[in-house]
């Protein structure tokens, strides 16, 4: 039986593989999965959610160059760490950034809408086109 | 290695109908691809030439590098297909559709059918005519599958299924693309869970192709834009616009951007596929509607 | 595929064999008595005599054959190699209609084997259900061919059968590849069955080979008829021109009453001569044309049976 079962938000707006990336480090981070580990086969991820097994692989792929899980052949993927990922220090600050930026946007008298639709354009423009 | 499916220039008419024309595409192996488009675009067409059911009446086809008609004999094994209706002897009970597979297929694995039929709890001995519409779709795919082709070929598969047993079906497929290198070709005219299940598309209308690519680069690069009317004009002409339309004093297109939308005025939105999809099969028809008035 | 082909074809293979068995459940009885009754009655003594006692013999004997015989002399068995042709069509023309040949077609086997391997055993099963047919009939019929010759019956003796079986499967065949609509298909195949046995029964048969004739007088006697097939036969001039019925000199010469000399019409043969018209003329298919006949038939109907399987099959291997 598989460690840990994910789920899917699909009006979220967030991709698929990055959603499987987010639940791992989630649970790694409260102790829930830990070095050792073994994460969910493909097979089990995609016969859980009908998913495409590609989009499983891409998630652990992610994961293994953030260097939270490692990937042993014919065995499967499994939890290299049990540290907060490398970025933790960056991460830090950028929350405590947000949390200062809620602040003042509620300060300024914007409401949930109005935050909400400020966010979204500014993501949607930082990103680069292929 | 050779494409799982390969076309050039490929035809086929039926006397004066196009069915399909002008169809140049590859799917790479390995890959999950959807075919959509209206209903009479075409996917059923290229699906039977691929399989050698219909012969081209222009270009060529290619699957696994071979003829489908020309090279039957060594394609046929290594290619499932599962029609539309889901064809089944309808007299036979569940046991003897597996006998026609192993009777048919060298290659079929017979514990692999059988473990397969009993896990989705298909009993052996009733006819097929007494089955629901999803168990004989499950019985269709069993045969399709059983006989560990490299690349399956799937014509509207789930459109007569209601939800549940179109999310069985969908993981039967996938299971059986995560336990080994298996592409997938599926035609559809549902639009919704494309993406989760699909990594390529192709959508196709009135017999043309009208898009090809990965799902992940068509939703990176479409983008909605919606700004001031009189500045229409800079955009359309960075970037190909797919869709457009104007209010009194405000503009949105939907366009198939060129690099980096990088413009104060313009606010930009992403896209969902379904949303693409139909973008671009809007295109076409308003294309048809403006060369019908002009 | 060979499990396939069978499976497929069980129902039809079935009536088929359902058929044969009740024809022999009717046949071998009376056969095996006729037969008894055959060497009882030395019936073969009579064979060849022209006398009153034996004519009165053989038509005794001829009437004990009872309603089993009359269901073959009515003719309407010959409908059966046509039921059965058609029927062992049916289940390729199903799959045709039905679409389920994309199942079979998109295996592992090419269509040219499908093709072979399904049409080789319905054809096959044509075939030996045409010769069960042929040995039933043609063993039934021993005494009665041993008095009057093979040719009463042709159409359920010899080889002719398998042809007509055939010809029945092919016309299903090539109809239904065509007109993708089997109950339709069926029934014009049968209907096309029962013309052309009907065309070749009634006129054609006799001119496959010219026919012999000849005319004498009333002081000869023409050739010998034992065991011929007699087309016509009848009082003519010295040229050999028959007399209808309702020619003046039959109207003149006919006598109110009884048979004459001659046998069947009761004309005055005095009368006759004074007339001119005491001549006989024969038209006739001797005994020993059987085979010939039998073998012209044969090709005949098993000939455009193979011409319409090849158009069945050339259109099978392009559908799409």
């Amino acid at each position: 039986m598989a460690l840990i079962e994910f789920h899917l938000d699909s009006r979220s707006g967030v991709p698929t593989y990055l959603q499987l990336v987010h639940q791992v480090r989630h649970a790694v981070q409260l102790g829930i999965l830990g070095p050792g580990d073994q994460l969910p086969t493909v097979k089990e991820v995609v016969t859980s959610l009908a998913i495409n097994p590609n989009t499983v692989l891409k998630a652990y792929g992610a994961l293994e160059s953030e260097g939270i899980a490692e990937g042993r052949r014919g065995q499967g993927t499994f939890v290299k760490t049990s540290a907060p990922s490398p970025l933790g220090d960056d991460v830090r600050k950028l929350r405590r950034s947000l949390r200062n930026w809620f602040g003042q946007a509620r300060a300024a008298g914007l409401d949930e809408q109005a935050i909400e639709a400020l966010l979204s354009e500014q993501r949607s423009s930082a990103r680069q086109v292929a | 290695m050779s494409a799982a499916l390969e076309t050039q220039g490929l035809g086929r008419r039926y006397g004066s109908q196009a069915a399909l024309q002008d169809c140049t595409l590859e799917i790479p192996r390995g890959s999950v691809t959807a075919l959509v488009g209206p209903n009479g675009a075409g996917k059923t067409t290229l699906l039977r030439l691929a399989v050698g059911l219909t012969r081209p009446s222009a270009g060529s086809v290619r699957v696994l590098g071979l003829d489908p008609q020309a090279d039957a004999a060594e394609a046929l094994p290594r290619v499932g297909f599962l029609a539309q209706e889901h064809p089944l002897y309808a007299g036979f009970t569940v046991e003897e559709m597996l006998r026609v597979g192993r009777e048919l297929n060298p290659g079929w694995d017979e514990e692999a059918a059988r473990v397969r039929v009993a896990g989705i709890g298909l009993p052996l001995r009733k006819k097929v005519r007494s089955l629901s519409g999803g168990q004989r779709a499950q019985v269709a795919l069993t045969l399709a599958l059983a006989k560990r082709p490299e690349l399956l070929l799937l014509d509207e598969p789930v459109a007569s299924l209601d939800p549940l047993a179109r999310r069985e079906f969908m993981q039967s497929v996938l299971e059986a693309v995560a336990e080994r290198e298996l592409t997938v070709v599926l035609s559809s005219h549902i639009l919704a869970d494309l993406e989760r299940v699909c990594d390529r598309l192709v959508i196709l209308a009135r017999g043309r192709t009208q898009l090809v690519g990965s799902i992940e680069e068509i939703v990176a690069s479409h983008r909605l834009l919606t700004g001031p009317r009189d500045e229409a004009e800079n955009v359309s002409r960075m970037h190909e616009v797919v869709r457009e339309s104007h209010a009194e004093r405000q503009t949105t297109l939907l366009v198939r951007a060129n690099g980096h939308v990088y413009d104060s005025h313009w606010a930009v939105h992403d896209l969902d596929l379904e949303e693409i999809v139909l973008a671009n099969l809007g295109q076409d028809a308003a294309r048809r509607r403006e060369a019908v008035l002009s | 595929m060979t499990w396939l082909s069978w499976r497929q074809q069980r129902t039809e293979t079935l009536i088929t064999a359902g058929l044969l068995a009740l024809l022999g459940v009717a046949f071998i009885p009376s056969g095996i008595h006729m037969a008894d009754l055959f060497a009882q009655q030395h019936i073969g003594r009579c064979v060849n005599r022209q006398t009153d006692a034996c004519s009165f013999i053989i038509g005794n004997y001829a009437n004990s054959g009872g309603f089993i015989r009359s269901l073959l002399t009515g003719g309407w068995l010959n409908l059966i190699p046509g039921l059965i042709g058609v029927a062992l069509a049916v289940p390729l023309l199903l799959d045709l209609e039905n679409g389920t040949v994309r199942l079979a077609w998109t295996q592992s086997i090419t269509r040219r084997r499908w093709i072979a391997t399904k049409g080789s055993l319905a054809i096959g099963t044509v075939l030996a259900a045409g010769a069960g047919f042929s040995v039933l009939f043609t063993w039934y019929q021993q005494p009665f061919d041993r008095i009057w010759g093979h040719w009463d019956e042709f159409g359920f003796e010899g080889i002719v059968p398998l042809a007509y079986m055939l010809f029945a499967i092919g016309l299903a065949l090539g109809i239904g590849v065509l007109w993708r609509r089997t109950a339709a298909a069926m029934v014009v195949a049968f209907g096309a069955y029962v013309a052309a046995r009907l065309f070749v029964q009634n006129w054609l048969r006799q001119r496959l080979v010219t026919p012999l004739s000849a005319t004498w007088g009333p002081h000869a006697s023409g050739p010998s008829i034992s065991h011929a097939w007699v087309i016509t036969e009848g009082p003519s001039d010295r040229a050999g021109h028959l007399f209808s019925d309702n020619s003046n000199v039959i109207q003149l010469c006919a006598r109110a009453s009884g048979t004459g000399p001659k046998g069947g019409r009761g004309l005055d043969p005095a009368c006759m001569a004074r007339h001119g018209a005491g001549f006989t003329h024969l038209v006739y298919q001797p005994a020993s044309r059987y085979w010939e006949i039998q073998s012209l038939e044969f090709a005949l109907f098993g000939g455009i049976a193979l011409v319409l399987l090849a158009f069945a099959t050339w259109r099978l291997l392009r559908a799409d």
